[in-house]
């Protein structure tokens, strides 16, 4: 199973352009459409718009040069509503959307377009912030797991579909009080399996400690390029009282770091 | 696709620049988007949660407690003084919390200062114009244009490079420099030749590179960040003190409760029980301990300022004192990082490798100096010091790491020559002749063994060994610079000298019981020869380098750490970080030295983090606990020294204060038992615990190291600073001892007064007030005697010298004036309920105090001969 239409959020920040690139490898490992889309708010400044359409001629080259199907929106409205809504529409299978240094993934009383598409998408979303231009194509992928791998179908879909597009190395990250007895846990050690079986090379690794900063540290010193975090489960009360480590990472990534939210 | 691999189109298609760079609109537009590019401080606590943190530790709360207490005691029963005890020690709780946070504060505003690692001007080209900008505007796309001396401002890929050679020893900890080109690279980041780094050095030539990270996003952000994230270790001192602090509160607590319970039953008021156990708690609790353990390591963080360490937290002084593992580095920690040439082998043709040195070499002389590659530095200040004599250069072949040598084209003297340094492995095979006797004469199969020969035993000296070796030209060559036929000349020998004041500390580390592990980006040879040169090492070295590291299991990397004369070489920053994390959890105390950006994280990580203040960088000296101002190794030494004396200095003084509350306790005690007039009010125990005690219990804080104390071994880590014996010693012997005294002094006066047992005294009535004041009087004069006692635990002060602690006589003379104060003057009389004594009391008393210092010199000189005799 893999995707059969992408959509990559394209704004007139450059970051969209490194975001794009995932989109575009991911359209050419599976075959799959590509949909450039862009939404501008009404009465959007003129150099807005000009970056934009730059940036989105520069990835419809890029992407018709490599024989993907390729296809450009451009929406006038609030993204929020008009993406979940085109993205049904055409079908997607998954969502791309980069993530601005200013939208606090996590912070719920903040009212950024990201929190409407994470309650509005029903498809697979990949809410990616950026850090740097130079690793397109990441070489080792940082996938942080709970002791239980939820959704486990669409993650090793989205997952085995970015690896192998990149022919990148998997290393799965467990947080453990208890690892040194009981090993990785089992629901973990069987998604590395499944990545194996679609010819994925996957590294097992363990750490302890305060999760966000573990991971951080473990991205750093083993020279990781891409972190694919899980959107966080934790309610709003729990996240007031022990944290959001997926907000924390994110908001301070080492490295370009994707949450991915399944589809419902 | 990564962007050491694309090629030269494809890096500005990447990064969305052009070679006439981006334009001004674009680089404000990216620097909204990617921030400014700079190293920002992480999870720094705010001052005010800093603020906070000082009056919510556990003594503090206790205190809370006890201020809590009195306010209430004075709420339902007022009229007690309570009022006045509490807002005392609410006093005691704001002066403490203040006076440690100027403390800390100052410590790191100094060292905020030491801050200036990024360059702060750039040359970039936008709309296709090279211009100028600070650092911090530099953005993702920009195209920088590098020159030598220049710092690098970003991470970046090449793009244009000519002669262009950088120095990452900021990053890496490796000293060689890297000849940089533009052409793509399929290995890893950190390794190809056509990416710059933030944070290194330009050493010469020239080019243009298209940033593709700023900021925290590059290698020296990243290790900035994790440097952050990494969790530190608790210091011994915070960890004793929160121990000392909780056996205060349950035997505060539980004597208060347990005399609650007696004074129920033997028939007393609730309300009489009530404050009776709230006078035990705070007789009990040290209100002086913080105040004092605060100065204490204060003073000794100015002393250790003094020889050269900048302490930046108040608990690395006292870590510092039980470390018993050093981890250092080696160039510019142990050595003095300037390459030189050690020595020369050139039995027939020195005159010629002079010249070779001299102009085979790309250095700068500029104004301020010669300016290149630390190497090529080395032999070119040697071959002008031997007089080597000059050229014209008409052509080169830079060097290259793959070849590793150098060819240049010189016109000499009207003669043409080839002349060519490099790698001796290089070099030897295009030799085909040497001078001997004037002539020139092949070289044979036992004359290159010759060579050869010299050349490992150079190399296993731990030299960086340059072969020099040249060829005359008949005319110019028509194509590439011929670099075969060539006549060897000579060896050069480059080494790092160390500096000499090391060999002295590591003896003295020696004698203190403490280890010393060198961890090196070095290579192995090179840094046992270093080594064993400075002493480090006496027998055959165990090397185990970087990659040895990743691949050894954590169980047999614990065993090979507890071989002698190890040496770590060709560490990176994670290898460090991974030793000194299994070091700890070894149980060892450690203390990290460290001068780079790699040396951060162990920095952290480390009980104690030691950087460099003069060639280290910025990111080090955050990450440190202490800052060498001298870059001194033997400061550390001496540093140490004063750490392992706050520790004796901070058990002397709770010896001292301890002691006092015994006396304390007793008049209570006999008051309830016996029934006699409360022979210590609840204002004179606060005279004591905060007014007498607090100066000369200062000034034990500052006696200086005892004599031996760098010829004994750590304290091992299971030795606490309140110990049973410590609490013997205050509480039933020096604390008994006060107690007699004082309630002597007490009865002495009832009785010349004509009371008589279980007669009633009013509390207002004269006799009753000098009688209490006379009991205060035996505390204060015992403890005066008790202050020489607690100077040293077995060292006679006779042996310290009795006025050698000047700080104690400026104590005790202000413990004096403070009790006349409140035994002579109306004011004290009345804010402490005190009236005259006469002088017959204190003839009474001196004996008393007297007989303490006899007592307590005859047990440490019976303390000292078991411990001679155990000796033996």
């Amino acid at each position: 199973m893999s995707y059969r239409k992408i959509f990559s959020v394209v704004n007139e920040h450059t970051v969209s352009t490194v975001i794009a690139r995932y989109a575009v490898s991911m359209a050419v490992s599976c075959k799959a459409e590509l949909v450039l889309y862009a939404a501008h708010g009404e009465g959007s400044d003129e150099s807005i718009l000009r970056h934009t359409e730059r940036h989105l001629d520069h990835l419809f080259t890029e992407a018709f040069e490599l024989g993907i199907h390729v296809t450009r929106i451009t929406e006038i409205g609030n993204i929020g509503k008009l993406l979940p809504s085109r993205a049904q529409a055409e079908k997607a299978d998954l969502v791309f959307y980069p993530l601005m240094s200013y939208e606090r993934y996590g912070a719920d009383l903040q009212r950024h377009a990201v929190h409407q598409l994470l309650r509005a998408i029903s498809t697979d979303l990949a809410v990616v912030r950026a850090v740097g231009m130079a690793k397109p194509h990441p070489a080792h992928i940082l996938v942080p797991l709970a002791r239980v791998v939820g959704d486990k179908e669409r993650r090793l879909m989205f997952i085995a579909g970015l690896a192998g597009s990149f022919h990148s190395r998997v290393t799965l990250f467990h947080l453990s009080a208890e690892l040194d007895t009981k090993g990785m846990p089992d629901d973990i050690t069987s998604f590395g399996k499944l990545l194996q079986q679609q010819n994925i090379t996957v590294l097992e690794r363990s750490g302890r400690g305060d999760i966000g900063k573990s991971i951080t540290v473990e991205a750093i010193t083993r020279h990781n390029d891409l972190i694919v975090l899980g959107a966080s489960e934790r309610g709003l009360l729990q996240r007031l009282l022990f944290s959001n480590p997926a907000g924390d990472v994110i908001h301070q990534p080492p490295c370009n770091t994707i949450l991915f939210r399944p589809g419902r | 696709m990564r962007i050491q691999t694309l090629s030269h189109d494809e890096v500005f298609s990447t990064l969305l620049s052009t070679p006439q760079g981006i334009t001004a609109e674009e680089a404000t537009r990216r620097r909204a988007e990617y921030g400014p590019n700079e190293i920002r401080e992480v999870h720094t606590r705010s001052m005010f949660s800093r603020l906070a943190a000082q009056f919510t530790h556990f003594l503090a709360l206790l205190l809370w407690f006890a201020a809590a207490l009195c306010f209430l005691s004075e709420y339902l029963h007022p009229g007690e003084g309570l009022l006045r005890l509490g807002i005392a020690i609410l006093a005691v709780i704001f002066i403490n919390a203040i006076f440690t946070f100027i403390q800390e504060y100052r410590t790191e505003k100094a060292i905020e200062e030491l801050r200036k690692m990024l360059p702060f001007r750039v040359a970039v080209i936008r709309n296709g114009t090279e211009i100028e900008v600070d650092a911090v505007e530099v953005v993702p796309g920009d195209l920088v244009v590098l020159r030598e001396g220049d710092k690098v401002p970003a991470d970046a890929r090449v793009v244009q490079a000519s002669r262009l050679t950088v120095n990452n020893a900021p990053l890496t900890g490796e000293s060689d420099s890297r000849t940089l080109s533009d052409t793509p690279c399929e290995g890893e980041l950190l390794d190809c030749g056509n990416m710059v780094f933030a944070g290194t050095l330009v050493v010469s030539g020239s080019g243009q590179v298209v940033v593709y990270a700023t900021g925290m996003a590059t290698e020296f952000g990243k290790i900035a960040q994790i440097t952050g994230k990494v969790v530190e270790e608790v210091s011994p001192l915070h960890l004793e003190i929160t121990r000392v602090t909780r056996m205060v509160a349950i035997i505060a607590v539980a004597g208060g409760a347990g005399f609650f319970l007696i004074g129920s039953l033997v028939g007393r008021s609730f309300w009489d029980n009530f404050l009776f156990a709230i006078g035990i708690i705070i007789a009990t609790v040290p209100e002086g301990l913080l105040p004092t353990v605060t100065l204490s390591l204060a003073m000794a963080s100015r002393r250790m300022a003094r020889r050269n360490a900048l302490v930046k937290s108040l608990n690395a002084v006292e870590a510092l004192g039980s470390v018993d593992l050093i981890c250092t580095d080696k160039t510019g920690t142990l050595t003095q990082n300037l390459m030189t040439v050690k020595t020369l082998w050139s039995p027939e043709d020195p005159a010629m490798s002079g010249t070779v040195a001299r102009l085979c070499n790309n250095v700068t002389v500029t104004q301020q100096g010669i300016k290149g590659d630390p190497t090529e530095t080395a032999l070119y200040n040697y071959a002008v010091e031997q007089g080597a004599v000059t050229g014209e250069r008409l052509g080169e072949i830079p060097f290259d790491a793959d070849r590793k040598r150098m060819a240049t084209l010189h016109r000499i003297d009207g003669k043409l020559f080839v002349l060519i340094k490099g790698a001796g492995e290089s070099v030897l095979p295009l030799c085909t002749s040497r001078k001997k006797a004037g002539l020139s004469i092949p070289i044979d199969t036992s004359a290159a063994a010759e060579l050869k020969e010299m050349l490992q035993t150079m190399a296993s000296e731990g030299l960086r060994v340059i072969a020099l070796a040249y060829r005359e030209l008949d005319q110019l060559p028509e194509g590439e610079i011929p670099e075969e036929g060539l006549t060897f000349a000579g060896f050069m020998g480059l080494l790092d000298p160390p500096r000499p004041e090391v060999p002295q500390a590591l003896k003295d580390c020696h004698s203190a019981g403490i280890r010393v592990i060198m961890i090196t980006g070095d290579a192995g040879p090179t840094a046992a020869a270093i080594a064993r040169d400075i002493g480090l090492i006496t027998g055959e070295p165990v090397i185990i380098e970087g990659r040895e590291c990743v691949s050894m299991p954590d169980e047999q990397l614990r065993e090979e750490l507890k071989k002698d004369n190890l040496i770590f070489a060709r560490m990176s920053p994670q290898n460090k970080m991974h030793v000194v994390s299994l070091l700890i959890e070894g149980g060892h105390r450690v203390a990290v030295t460290g001068d780079g950006v790699n040396d951060a994280p162990a920095l952290k990580k480390a009980h104690v983090g030691i950087a460099m203040g003069l060639a280290g960088t910025s990111v080090a000296r955050e990450a440190a606990d202490i800052v060498l101002l001298d870059d001194n190794f033997a400061s550390i030494v001496h540093a140490i020294e004063e750490g392992r004396a706050v520790f004796e200095n901070i058990r002397n003084f709770i010896t001292y204060i301890f002691a006092s509350n015994i006396p304390e306790l007793i008049p209570y005690i006999g008051y309830i038992l016996f029934g006699i007039p409360l022979p210590l009010t609840i204002m004179q125990i606060l005279a004591v615990d905060l007014g007498t005690d607090m100066f000369p219990a200062l000034a034990l804080g500052a006696e200086k190291p005892s004599p031996d104390i760098m010829q004994r071994p750590p304290r091992p880590k299971s030795e606490h600073l309140l110990t049973r014996g410590v609490l013997m010693r205050a509480y039933l012997y020096l604390g008994l001892w006060e107690a007699l005294a004082g309630m002597s002094a007490y009865f002495y006066v009832l009785h010349t007064g004509g009371w008589s047992w279980s007669q009633t005294l009013a509390t207002t009535s004269t006799l009753y007030l000098q009688a209490t004041t006379a009991c205060l009087a035996g505390i204060i004069m015992t403890q005066i005697a008790n202050v020489f006692a607690c100077r040293s635990p077995n060292i006679s002060i006779f042996t310290l010298g009795i006025f050698s602690n000047r700080l104690v006589l400026a104590g005790i003379a202000s413990e004096l004036l403070l009790a006349a104060f409140i035994i002579y003057t109306p004011p004290g009389n009345a804010l402490f309920a005190c009236a005259p004594i006469a002088a017959s009391v204190w003839l009474l008393l001196i004996p008393f105090a007297i007989l303490l210092i006899v007592i307590d010199e005859s047990r440490k000189y019976f303390v000292r001969r078991s411990a001679a005799q155990t000796k033996v």
